[in-house]
């Protein structure tokens, strides 16, 4: 019966490290891709292309699409967007929230995230102040061992 | 040797005439060329043989078609979908809606694809696509991009639609 | 008058020699033995000059939309890939057994099929609806509609670039 007992108790305990274990690599990854997410908020804000390049694999066919519009491949995005934001505007303030990460695939190695934006700019050109609310898709794949973006869309529209 | 003269007139004359006979009756035979409005048509095949992008193939035909239910057959239950500003975080959400009005907005257009591509990695699948929407609709004239984004999961052998967004 | 009874006389023997050949039994219809090369020829060459004045007006519409490839895909493979094959299938009871033998349409024909795209389709539209006698293609337009036949005909068009795999998914009916 004491033999039954620390079995029993022996295989609780080795089923909750498991499972704790499990959630801390869940954990882990959530925590990575919403460091990545930051990473990309710090890079539009402040129109440095650093945080894309690092963050994002690269690819032929890669898109990354705003709107009605989008960028094709990295550099472009980089290059025609990210950077040239950085002198056409005064300010930007991006935020993300109610950050939602799915894991998929049976080794969780694919993983997409949508959330909540807001952004708030003004115009060097014009003068002109913008205030807009959306939402974002970010599709991520693990690339030995961290968390590559391959996909973006973003959609917003005047917060009134 | 007049009567052979004209033995040979009359041979080379029946020859010329059949010759000409079956110049007329025989088929010309053209050379084989492609179809000149093909070179610029954009190339669906990729995209309908892979079982993914078929799915959203079909999902794209049946909101066209206003086939309800086939439409809504191929999105997950706990689908999110955003649109025009919106979130709507279930197939029913969405079928009882909002997919009612894309079906009937998407009846009165030309709906033309641009650009689209599939990508499948094991059970998950993404599908990006670009589409040009002409014509008019409620009395204002239509000429737009839109823009689509999807993640695909295959479950029990089957893809669903888990998101999508799209924008233009 | 004279002539009149001669061309009588010819055609009563023509009509004699014509029911004797038909009521003979020599003529062999068995469709695993061939004919010799000279019907053959006769046969393909009359066919195929009958289609082609047949289909010379027909209006081939745009075979390039993916909504003509899913129909075309899914009645192909239940309505002609048992005689015409299939990526992956190169040959069935019915292709072996039927004769003249179906075009393989799973290959390329390029080499030896003359015409240009358009006039392959108004063929193959016109083939698919009406049939051809005696060969054992039906007329597939008594109850498919013109819509359905154009789908099969765009599919055609594909068929042969096709993989296994790739036709699978295309023809799977879900």
């Amino acid at each position: 019966m004491r033999k039954f007992i620390a079995t029993f108790i022996a295989l609780i305990i080795s089923i909750s490290a498991v499972a704790h274990d499990d959630r801390d690599h869940s954990n882990k990854d959530k925590k990575a891709i919403v460091d990545v997410i930051k990473s990309i908020k710090y890079g539009w804000e402040n129109g440095d292309g650093l945080p894309f390049r690092r963050n994002f694999l690269d690819f032929e066919g890669a898109r990354y699409i705003e709107g009605g519009g989008q960028n094709a491949g990295l550099d472009s995005l980089v290059e025609h967007h990210v950077e040239p934001e950085k002198d056409a505007l005064e300010y930007l303030k991006l935020s993300f929230s109610e950050i939602e990460v799915h894991f998929e695939g049976e080794d969780k190695s694919f993983a997409w995230a949508i959330a909540d934006t807001r952004i708030k700019g003004k115009v060097n050109k014009s003068g002109k102040t913008f205030d807009k609310k959306g939402f974002q898709t970010f599709l991520f794949r693990k690339v030995n061992g961290n968390w590559k973006v391959v996909h973006t869309h973003s959609s917003s529209r005047d917060n009134k | 040797m007049r009567k052979d003269r004209n033995k040979m007139k009359n041979i080379s004359i029946m020859l010329t005439t059949v010759s000409l006979m079956f110049l007329t009756m025989s088929n010309v035979v053209t050379a084989h060329t492609s179809d000149g409005n093909s070179a610029n048509k954009r190339d669906e095949l990729p995209v309908l043989t892979s079982s993914a992008g078929k799915v959203v193939m079909q999902f794209h035909q049946a909101i066209q078609a206003n086939d309800k239910s086939k439409a809504r057959g191929f999105l997950a239950d706990n689908v999110i979908i955003y649109e025009g500003g919106r979130v709507e975080r279930s197939a029913d959400d969405y079928a009882n809606h909002h997919m009612l009005a894309d079906m009937k907005y998407l009846a009165q257009l030309e709906v033309k694809i641009l650009e689209h591509e599939v990508r499948e990695v094991g059970q998950t699948a993404f599908s990006m696509s670009r589409t040009k929407l002409t014509g008019e609709f409620k009395g204002k004239e239509v000429n737009s991009e839109g823009m689509e984004s999807m993640v695909l999961l295959k479950k029990d052998g089957k893809w669903k639609i888990a998101h999508i967004h799209w924008s233009h | 008058m004279k002539a009149l009874k001669i061309l009588l006389i010819l055609m009563l023997l023509g009509g004699a020699s014509a029911a004797t050949v038909m009521y003979s039994g020599i003529v062999n219809v068995a469709a695993d033995e061939p004919h010799s090369d000279i019907v053959y020829w006769l046969l393909e060459e009359t066919r195929e000059a009958s289609i082609k004045k047949s289909a010379q007006h027909i209006k081939v519409p745009d075979l390039e939309s993916p909504e003509l490839l899913l129909m075309g895909g899914a009645d192909y493979e239940y309505m002609c890939s048992s005689c015409h094959l299939k990526p992956g299938l190169e040959e069935s009871d019915m292709s072996i057994g039927l004769y003249p033998q179906p075009p393989n349409l799973s290959i390329s024909h390029e080499t030896h099929q003359h015409g240009t795209d358009e006039e392959l389709a108004r063929k193959n539209f016109w083939v698919i609806k009406h049939g051809i006698k005696a060969s054992g293609m039906p007329a597939w337009g008594k109850t498919h509609s013109d819509e359905r036949i154009w789908a099969m005909v765009a599919f055609i068009k594909r068929l042969p670039t096709l993989t296994p795999e790739q036709y699978q998914v295309l023809t799977a009916i879900d």
